[in-house]
């Protein structure tokens, strides 16, 4: 049942990507994630040492240093890794299903929903801690989705099964959304005081993993959808036309790789409040690496785009040691280079 | 300011001098000399990754070689002005896309570019001939419907309607039949043929089908590995040899009783020396 | 040459002329000029022309001092008393003016973007021009001040400093992209994602470093507003429109061959690297212009060429019907934006989204797929 491998090769690159080469990028890769979990386990203000991690798997461990480790640091990391998975794989999907590179999974108005129903939540409810966004941000993803699709579908005749409506649709209603909140934003200076610190990502006010565990089932329930779509979103990006004629239904595919989407982005959201870039900017550097399969795609995505948060939230707390840089301005500063030096260095002569 | 150039030496026509394309490591186009007379047809083919569409685009200047140069009757390419290449020569890109919702008429009409002046934008001229490629190429019919409503030989008659409009001496097309049914693929190359034969068009294209080729082509370059391999009319170069040569290819060739032209029957895999052929008996139909 | 031998299927292709033959565009000749005849093209402009003169005549005459709008054309013919004066030719009229002209700035800066880039979501703060341009003015407004490095970027002020922010950043992403060797189709704008997005991080810093007023100043800024804008923003406005009109006039023959892409672009003879780049630093020099004077006013350059094309029917968007239709949709959002809240000046940058995406939302539902002209 394994997808037909499709997407046409390159004519001027000589490496070939067997499926072992695949296989250990993608082992290469967990180890990454591993050592930026442990980075994210052990670095911080207060600098531990594996040792403590030992320590506290033994019982033995010092009540401060459990509180750093199972209150602090372990629920930040997990948190900054499942947003960071879920990102990146939501966007490799929307680009696939949009055929367009430029295809953020903002674009399908779950983050501006998220946006809006926060900003909302803050200005009508006074709503004032990450913890109690965190629904509203949900509730906002999964309707501004809606909205999306709705336009979406009335937009397009029975013929025209092409994205490009989608595409428009999407930026139509985001646009509207995020104008709303920028309205609220500028009319009420207290909002704007919480918000703008929901914006470049809540990881500094996790506290606790069972904050976690609500949010959690929808997150794998779209982390499952995704990975199992990879052979339809193979001959997606084929065109509708080849998609069809592969035998791949369109309809039920639209429907639930928006579901995914809607699903990973708005998790991601409501727990680690609003984070910009992985999803636009990481489906495309993997893909430089693994070609545009979506069966080594999508692994790849979420390994790479957990460890990609969880760096840039550890860099945030030693950059400017002892204050804290919040991980959105860290994925611009450090993530940004890196993408356009794998743009640059990944240029194939033309 | 051309170097000046011996009209002996080149004769009028396409042609490449030495040239060399890389990309990265790889050279991927290597021919030392190659002439492209006028009025042929000339039909490139080879096996995948051989070069046949970067010497096409070189010949198009739609690529600058690292080393050599193309030369359109005797002045190289790259230094003639982009206008007059284009009055000279159209060249037909594979796969080509337009964006959504443009008609057949405005995709012809997109042809007569080279000749527009900026205050005259549709002239008679520019009408007349849009009409006459459409009509040549059958499309008359469609030339108000858009392009994604056409099929994929509807489609590609059009590009070549548009290319035609350039009103040139010479056509480029690289690989216009693959992706077409053997119906459509025998109106465009039916369609090329008659526009050599009644308006003196000489046509460069790329080719798959080895029996298309023999059929259509007076002149077919064999190419592998970015380098010319044989050159000449059919009869010489589609051969049992040559195709082993440069396809890996076990054929037999056999002169078909309808038009007289060569066809290729292909057997199989050619094996190493000393082994069967892959595929079948020899002298059998494999498969 | 040629073998005797007759080839089956050569007279195949001719088709008969039986049925609908095709139609094609009416043109305009006179003498040695010619050009296309494209009635609902021209209908279109007139329209949005005409409602754009209304809509600013309207804008004009609307505030806590109200005039009928034909009371404002007496007054802009020299009827008025010395307080209508006032109003009318010091406060309203530039920034009124300055809508209009900055609109159909960001209108032509996005619909050469689009076409350029074959993408519908590219958009001018894609190449880097936003991004940079929010850089240098929030820096001035939230570190301006009294230290050394402060004292400085006081002194250039934000509209310079947005402007020297946003040419530099352009640069930067052109540069990258010509190291990529992606320096046209998508190669610009993907680029350019990259570096707004570290500069945007930027901005975010120095947001969440400051004090809430100060945050608050900025992002009023970062919303784009002709608040107080006057004759001086307007003048270096239509300065720069200017000079990049003509430009723009002779560039955009190459517009229509680069729809279909490179390859075939320069097979009808365009020369692809200096079209685009001529195309490009327009399109920046226009986005670049408007951002510095008004701040970054999002979705207008985005929406009028979609908008300018399922208006006119087609397959590009028209440049002149894009840029008039930027006018329009940027003074009614600036006069919507003044009417909405009795007692706060809101930017117009937080409501052109609200007033032009319902626009766009309607426009696709009702005219879906229509058959091409």
């Amino acid at each position: 049942m394994s997808p037909a491998p499709v997407a046409p090769a390159p004519t001027s690159v000589a490496r070939t990507r067997t499926r072992s080469r695949q296989a250990s990028y993608l082992l290469a890769s967990f180890l990454l994630l591993g050592t930026s979990l442990a980075l994210g386990m052990l670095v911080g203000s207060r600098g531990l040492t594996p040792w403590s991690v030992l320590e506290l798997l033994r019982g033995s461990a010092t009540a401060e240093t459990r509180a750093i480790l199972v209150e602090l640091r372990l629920p930040r990391t997990v948190v900054a890794a499942l947003a960071g998975g879920s990102l990146a794989v939501a966007g490799a999907v929307m680009q696939a299903h949009l055929r367009n590179p430029l295809a953020d999974p903002g674009l399908l108005g779950v983050s501006a929903g998220a946006a809006v129903a926060v900003v909302l939540a803050i200005a009508l409810l006074g709503v004032s801690t990450p913890d109690g966004y965190r629904w509203f941000a949900f509730a906002g993803a999964a309707a501004g989705a809606v909205l999306v699709t709705a336009f979406g579908l009335l937009g397009s005749s029975r013929r025209d099964s092409s994205p490009a409506t989608l595409v428009l649709a999407g930026s139509a209603v985001t646009a509207f959304l995020s104008a709303v909140t920028g309205l609220v934003l500028l009319l009420d200076a207290a909002t704007l005081d919480a918000f703008r610190f929901w914006t470049v990502g809540s990881l500094g006010a996790v506290r606790g993993i069972d904050q976690l565990a609500p949010v959690l089932p929808f997150l794998v329930a779209g982390l499952l959808l995704a990975l199992a779509q990879s052979g339809t979103l193979d001959a997606l990006v084929l065109g509708d036309d080849v998609a069809r004629g592969l035998g791949r239904r369109l309809g039920p595919a639209r429907l639930s790789g928006l579901a995914a989407v809607t699903l990973l982005v708005g998790s991601a959201v409501s727990i680690a409040g609003s984070i910009g870039f992985v999803g636009l900017v990481v489906p495309h550097a993997v893909r430089r690496l693994t070609g545009p399969g979506h069966t080594w795609l999508l692994p790849q995505c979420a390994v790479l785009g957990a460890a990609l948060v969880v760096v840039a939230d550890v860099a945030g707390r030693v950059l400017v040691h002892p204050d804290e840089l919040p991980v959105g301005i860290v994925l611009g500063v450090v993530g940004a280079p890196l993408f356009l030096a794998i743009l640059v260095r990944t240029a194939r002569g033309r | 300011m051309t170097a000046p150039v011996a009209p002996t030496a080149h004769p009028p026509g396409l042609a490449v001098e030495g040239v060399v394309v890389r990309y990265g490591d790889e050279t991927v186009l290597d021919v030392e000399h190659l002439e492209l007379r006028r009025g042929e047809v000339t039909v490139v083919v080879g096996p995948n990754g051989c070069g046949k569409s970067t010497l096409l685009r070189v010949l198009g200047r739609l690529v600058t070689p690292d080393a050599g140069c193309a030369l359109l009757d005797g002045t190289p390419v790259a230094r003639m002005p982009a206008r007059d290449v284009a009055r000279a020569l159209a060249i037909l890109p594979q796969g080509p896309t337009a964006p959504d919702g443009m008609s057949v008429a405005e995709l012809v009409s997109r042809g007569r570019d080279p000749h527009r002046r900026w205050y005259d934008q549709w002239s008679r001229d520019d009408e007349r001939v849009v009409l006459d490629c459409l009509e040549v190429t059958g499309m008359s019919a469609f030339g108000n419907r858009g392009l994604d409503e056409l099929s994929g030989g509807q489609r590609q008659r059009a590009w070549i309607a548009m290319a035609l409009a350039q009103d040139t001496r010479m056509l480029l097309l690289d690989e216009p039949t693959t992706y077409l049914d053997v119906v459509h693929q025998l109106d465009v190359l039916g369609l090329v043929r008659r526009l050599n034969e009644e308006r003196g068009l000489t046509v460069v294209m790329v080719l798959h089908d080895l029996t298309m080729a023999a059929r259509y082509a007076d002149r077919i370059v064999a190419m592998r590995a970015g380098r010319v391999v044989a050159d000449g009319p059919p009869d010489e170069v589609v051969t049992t040899q040559v195709l082993r040569e440069v396809f890996d290819l076990e054929s037999e060739v056999v002169r078909d009783s309808v038009t007289g032209r060569l066809a290729v029957v292909p057997l199989g895999r050619a094996a190493p020396e000393g082994e069967p052929a892959v595929g079948g008996a020899h002298g059998r139909l494999a498969r | 040459m040629t073998p005797s031998v007759k080839h089956p299927g050569a007279s195949s292709g001719r088709a008969p002329s039986v049925g609908p033959t095709v139609v094609l565009p009416p043109a305009v000749r006179v003498g040695p000029l010619s050009a296309v005849w494209r009635p609902r093209q021209v209908a279109v402009l007139l329209a949005t022309t005409l409602a754009a003169l209304v809509v600013a005549t309207v804008a004009v005459g609307t505030g806590e001092f109200f005039l009928g709008p034909g009371r404002v054309l007496e007054v802009l013919g020299g009827a008025g008393t010395r307080r209508e004066d006032v109003v009318v030719w010091q406060v309203r009229l530039p920034r009124v003016l300055l809508g209009l002209v900055a609109g159909v700035a960001l209108g032509l800066s996005g619909a050469v973007v689009q076409t350029v880039a074959r993408n519908p979501l590219a958009s001018p703060d894609l190449l880097g021009v936003t991004a940079g341009a929010s850089v240098g003015a929030v820096a001035v407004i939230t570190l301006g001040g009294d230290d050394p490095v402060g004292g400085v970027l006081r002194g250039l002020g934000v509209p310079l400093a947005s402007c020297v922010g946003g040419l530099l950043a352009s640069l930067l992403v052109f540069w990258i992209a010509r190291r990529a060797g992606a320096a046209s189709g998508l190669g610009p704008v993907l680029v350019g994602i990259g570096v707004s997005a570290l500069l945007g991080s930027l901005v975010s810093w120095l947001m969440i470093s400051a004090s809430i007023d100060t945050a608050v100043r900025a992002n009023v800024w970062l919303t784009g507003t002709l608040n107080g804008r006057s004759w001086h923003e307007l003048w270096v406005v239509v300065a720069v429109v200017s000079v990049c009109l003509p430009v723009l006039a002779v560039a955009q023959a190459r517009l229509a061959p680069l729809a279909l892409g490179v390859d075939v672009a320069r097979g009808l003879g365009v020369r692809v690297s200096a079209a685009v780049g001529v195309l490009l630093v327009v399109a920046v020099a226009l986005a670049s212009v408007t951002t510095a004077m008004l701040g970054p006013i999002a979705f207008v350059a985005l929406v009028c060429p979609h908008l300018a094309r399922l208006a006119c029917g087609g397959s590009r968007a028209p440049l002149a019907v894009s840029g008039i239709l930027g006018a329009l949709l940027l003074t009614a959002s600036d006069l919507a934006a003044r009417v909405l809240v009795p007692t706060v000046q809101v930017p117009v940058g937080a409501v052109t989204a609200l007033v032009g995406a319902p626009f766009l939302l309607w426009l696709l539902v009702r005219t879906r797929k229509e058959p091409s002209r």
